[in-house]
């Protein structure tokens, strides 16, 4: 079977700064899998690349055999992967709605001119968006807090509302950078959930993080990178015991929290 | 009572020319929050809108369309031309800085004003108003007195430019607010990243923004017209109050240009009716002595002071 993504040779180099070196991985439908390592290793970088805001200096990405590495990030996110962001991306001053709404732009068929216009089809259009977007709020358990603006929100739900508007773009692959990180651990129990959840409806799911509880316990494989280059993959038994992952992380942090 | 009824008359001028220079501020708003571009070519537009209104109505081209027509067609040719500013802009490699960008909008500012001066010459040019009949004279005096204290004769064209502008304030809330396509457009202004990672094709969005502006603006020149007479060169100086606009009102601003477009046409149109006669050529140089001002003061518009004053009593 062909994997749904599919890393080959992966190679970013910044002014001589190589921050991933030659990965190779996949990933399969329908699993979770993780990315971890030492800080600056090169994960976002990675995620950056998957996801079309960088283009890799060599090597190639392919989802579902297609590829898609050097596609602008509307393309790829077109192409079915959304992600969150290590340090969340909103828009401060509109609405927790509003995100949602935006998310299913790429859904939505309206136009400029259309809009421009307010011609009576796009009314329909933007009445289905509003209700869907609700649904995606409903998903992540954020409908009481529709009308809040983005900013008010406490940073826990920040991180719920950059899922829900990845979700709003039906993406077969989520990428989600650190969405654990700066939680609490009742809202860590609840992301897990809501991971599940999201894995249960069909969208696969590749995920960084540095709670090794947290990765360990929810991931069908994990890929470990250091200093831009994959020094394991397997599962989160085979990967703990691995030494070459045990000598990356000496004096970092321990692999078992 | 004389001093009353000059001071209403030029209040009334002066809020119709300010709001052609609150149209423009805001063309300006729309692209700067979407780009970072300040889109010198912006005034450029009220010229087209303007000339080409002139060019289709009057005699000496063997045509003369009416308004209802002409004015469509020269709002649509002003946004493709928008629109084909906006695509040369996009067409850099994304780390272009805006200064060069900026440079890109100076030149086809002056290309099209070149394009306008061969083609209709320097001399002004007449635009025919909306409606040829005025009302009557108002007489405000009237409302409480049985006598005529304070007759004030409003011109219809400057009604309809009043009128324009409020329904373009409406329209512009509505599309930002109601839209798909224009919430996309505010996350776009707010963050290009995000805007990005949920599939918004942001350039195709920012040519879609500068065809916007670009019809306002036109729009906004067929409405003056009539009153300011039309000219190759007008551009330039609409270009500069606008952009003087915009920046008074905080660049990026939506309320604040509307609100600082009308003031300076407001202040602009008085304070010409109380200069001596000799100095009455200064009078364009009056938006540039407040935007000065209010650099001075308040480098980030005059909003900014009233917030930090506001945050100061919170
Ligand atoms: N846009 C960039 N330009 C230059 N260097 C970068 C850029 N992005 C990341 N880097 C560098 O690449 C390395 C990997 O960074 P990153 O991918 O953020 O690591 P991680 O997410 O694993 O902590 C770091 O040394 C970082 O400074
Ligand atoms: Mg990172």
């Amino acid at each position: 079977m062909t994997p749904l993504l599919h890393v080959a040779h992966l190679r970013m180099v910044f002014d001589g700064l190589v921050a991933v070196d030659d990965a190779s991985f996949d990933i399969s439908a329908g699993q979770i899998k993780a990315l971890i390592g030492p800080n600056g290793a090169g994960k976002t970088t990675l995620l950056n690349v998957i996801s079309g805001l960088l283009t890799p200096t060599s090597g190639q990405v392919a989802l579902a055999d297609k590829p898609i590495h050097g596609l602008p990030p509307h393309r790829v996110a077109a192409l079915g992967i959304a992600r969150t962001f290590q340090n969340v991306e909103l828009f401060p001053a509109m609405t927790v709605l509003e995100h949602v709404m935006v998310g299913r732009h790429l859904r939505s068929r309206s136009g400029f001119f259309a809009a421009a216009l307010r011609l009576p089809g796009m009314r329909r259009e933007e009445r289905q968006i509003h209700l869907d977007a609700e649904r995606y709020l409903a998903q992540v358990g954020l409908s009481a807090h529709a009308d809040d603006l983005a900013r008010d929100l406490p940073f826990g739900k920040q991180r719920l509302l950059e899922i829900a508007r990845a979700l709003a773009t039906e993406p077969k692959l989520l990428l989600l950078d650190e969405a654990a990180s700066g939680l609490s651990t009742r809202e860590k129990k609840e992301l897990v959930n809501l991971i599940f959840a999201i894995r249960d409806i069909g969208v696969t799911i590749f995920l960084i993080d540095h709670d090794m509880d947290l990765v360990m316990s929810i991931s069908d494989e994990v890929v470990v990178l250091d200093h831009g280059e994959k020094i394991a993959e397997g599962t989160p038994h085979a990967v703990q015991n691995d030494d070459r992952v045990i000598a990356a992380y000496l004096g970092e942090e321990p692999v078992h929290a | 009572m004389g001093w009353i009824s000059n001071t209403l008359q030029s209040l009334i001028s002066g809020i119709a020319v300010g709001s052609t220079y609150a149209i423009v501020a805001l063309g300006f708003t729309i692209i700067f929050s979407s780009t970072e571009v300040v889109n010198f070519a912006q005034g450029e537009f009220v010229m087209i809108g303007a000339m080409i209104s002139y060019w289709l109505t009057y005699d000496d081209f063997g045509l003369r369309w009416p308004l209802y027509v002409v004015v469509p067609i020269a709002v649509a040719v002003s946004a493709v031309v928008g629109l084909l500013l906006g695509w040369v802009l996009m067409r850099p490699r994304k780390d272009a800085s805006p200064i060069s960008l900026i440079i890109i909008t100076v030149g086809a500012s002056v290309l099209l004003q070149g394009i306008a001066g061969n083609q209709w010459g320097k001399d002004a040019v007449p635009v025919p108003p909306f409606t040829a009949v005025d009302p009557p004279p108002l007489d405000l005096g009237a409302i409480f007195h049985n006598g005529s204290l304070f007759p004030v004769s409003v011109q219809s064209q400057q009604l309809w430019v009043m009128g324009l502008m409020v329904l373009l304030v409406i329209g512009l809330t509505l599309f930002f607010n109601k839209t798909m396509v224009g919430k996309a457009l505010r996350a776009v202004a707010v963050n290009k990243h995000g805007a990005r990672l949920v599939g918004i094709n942001v350039s195709r969005l920012v040519m879609g923004a500068f065809a916007l502006s670009a019809a306002m603006g036109a729009l906004a020149g067929a409405a003056i017209a009539p009153i300011s007479t039309g000219n190759y060169a007008m551009g330039a100086m609409m270009g500069l109050k606008g952009f003087a606009a915009a920046i008074v009102g905080g660049l990026g601003n939506f309320t604040g240009s509307i609100v600082a477009g009308v003031l300076l046409g407001v202040l602009e149109t008085c304070g010409a009716g109380f200069l001596p006669p000799e100095f009455a050529q200064y009078k364009d140089a009056f938006a540039f002595i407040i935007l000065l001002l209010v650099l001075f003061i308040s480098p980030n518009g005059i909003f900014a002071l009233w917030r930090r004053k506001k945050a100061v009593r919170a």
